[in-house]
């Protein structure tokens, strides 16, 4: 018998007789979540899938070849190239993105003057669109390297750093926003015992804030990681791919390498740039792309989850 | 109480200074919104050639961008 006198089974709370159809009827409150899933992404995921292994202008007219869109993907030099590039640019810039926005929040946390208006000013390049950025840098950098009678279009390293430079000046904001909120919620007593204990700012930083911010670290990693290999806009408007090199193979064939493409731009200029019938090829591009981002953020989730501190 | 004074001081003294440094890198920042702002105002030729530059009477177009 139960406390109330009610029989077994019999829930007599408000909440659990509203709850009682959910239950009963839970696939009915299901389906329209589950169909817009299916309709929006899983329909439109497979069938990506599928048209990698099609040869096709259009989707209707799609024909099965197997596995030569891979194989002209993997002999792409070009995909190649940008495939390291995209690599490098990502751990570069996952790298800055994060140590600068962490120094900043960490500043910004401590009680200065002004630092509502900093945090304020830090955002703001958040609020421009991809390709507004990229165009008002190609400005700025051009700007500066006209003294030097260069152009960031001339030399590759000068599209890298730029690229760099511009998705700092855009992202740190955004990952400083949530530092912030980490770093106010790391337990005021835990610091305090800390400083009792006689730890200095550089021990508690490292024995007592880092860990309880794995959270924050994980977010922020993962947010700027995908980010630096789904990096598009900013790479289309600011250099385009600019300088090009030409690259004879061992068979003779001629390719074009664009030393600042990433894979984003790459795959895109692969589907609407050359012929049509390379679409097929790009959409295998676009499969592999996939592939990679998800295993590297999932490697890179798991890793840093591992090292979270349960409070 | 002097001592405590002291620490006090001197963390505000570093207060002032993260302060000072972060308005300048503060105005770094938004340099490049406030050049774009005033190449809004300058002719495409001068846009390319004197980026950095106030408009003047040669380069001042006024609205006529906008």
């Amino acid at each position: 018998m139960f406390r109330n006198g009610s029989k077994p089974g019999k829930k007599t709370g408000r909440g659990s007789l509203l709850r009682r159809p959910i239950r009963r009827c839970w696939v009915l409150f299901l389906l329209p979540t589950a169909a817009a899933f299916a309709v929006g992404f899983a329909w439109p995921f497979l069938q990506g899938i599928y048209l990698s292994f099609c040869s096709f202008i259009t989707t209707g007219d799609a024909r099965w070849i197997g596995i030569g869109n891979y194989l002209s993907a993997f002999r792409d030099r070009g995909f190649l190239y940008s495939f390291r590039y995209t690599a490098l640019f990502a751990v570069v810039s996952l790298v800055l993105i994060n140590v600068l926005a962490f120094a900043v929040a960490y500043v910004l946390t401590r009680g200065i003057r002004g630092s509502n208006l900093f945090r304020t000013v830090f955002f703001m390049p958040n609020l421009i669109g991809g390709i507004v950025l990229g165009y008002i840098w190609s400005i700025l950098f051009d700007g500066v390297l006209r003294w030097y009678n260069t152009s960031i279009l001339l030399e590759a390293r000068y599209g890298f750093w730029g690229l760099i430079i511009l998705v700092c000046w855009q992202q740190v904001g955004y990952m400083m926003i949530i530092y912030i909120a980490g770093l106010q919620a790391v337990p005021e007593d835990m610091l305090e015992a800390a400083r009792i204990d006689g730890a200095g700012s550089w021990q508690t930083l490292r024995r007592v804030t880092i860990p309880n911010l794995m959270p924050s670290i994980t977010i922020c990693t993962f947010l700027s990681l995908t980010n630096g290999f789904k990096l598009f806009d900013q790479n289309l408007a600011l250099t385009g791919g600019a300088p090009f090199r030409f690259e004879t193979a061992a068979d003779g064939t001629l390719s074009t390498i664009k030393t600042t493409e990433m894979l984003a731009l790459n795959i895109y200029n692969t589907f609407y740039g050359q012929s049509s019938a390379a679409r097929g090829t790009a959409q295998a591009k676009a499969v592999l792309f996939f592939v990679l981002v998800a295993s590297i953020s999932i490697a890179q989730l798991r890793a840093t989850r591992s090292r979270e501190v349960q409070q | 109480v002097n001592e405590k004074k002291g620490v006090f001081r001197a963390r505000r003294r570093r207060k002032a200074v993260l302060s000072t440094i972060f308005s300048v890198i503060a105005i770094l920042y938004v340099l490049p919104v406030g050049v774009v702002l005033i190449n809004a105002f300058k002719s495409n030729f001068f846009v390319k050639t004197k980026t950095f530059s106030l408009p003047d009477a040669e380069s001042f177009v006024g609205l006529e961008l906008y």
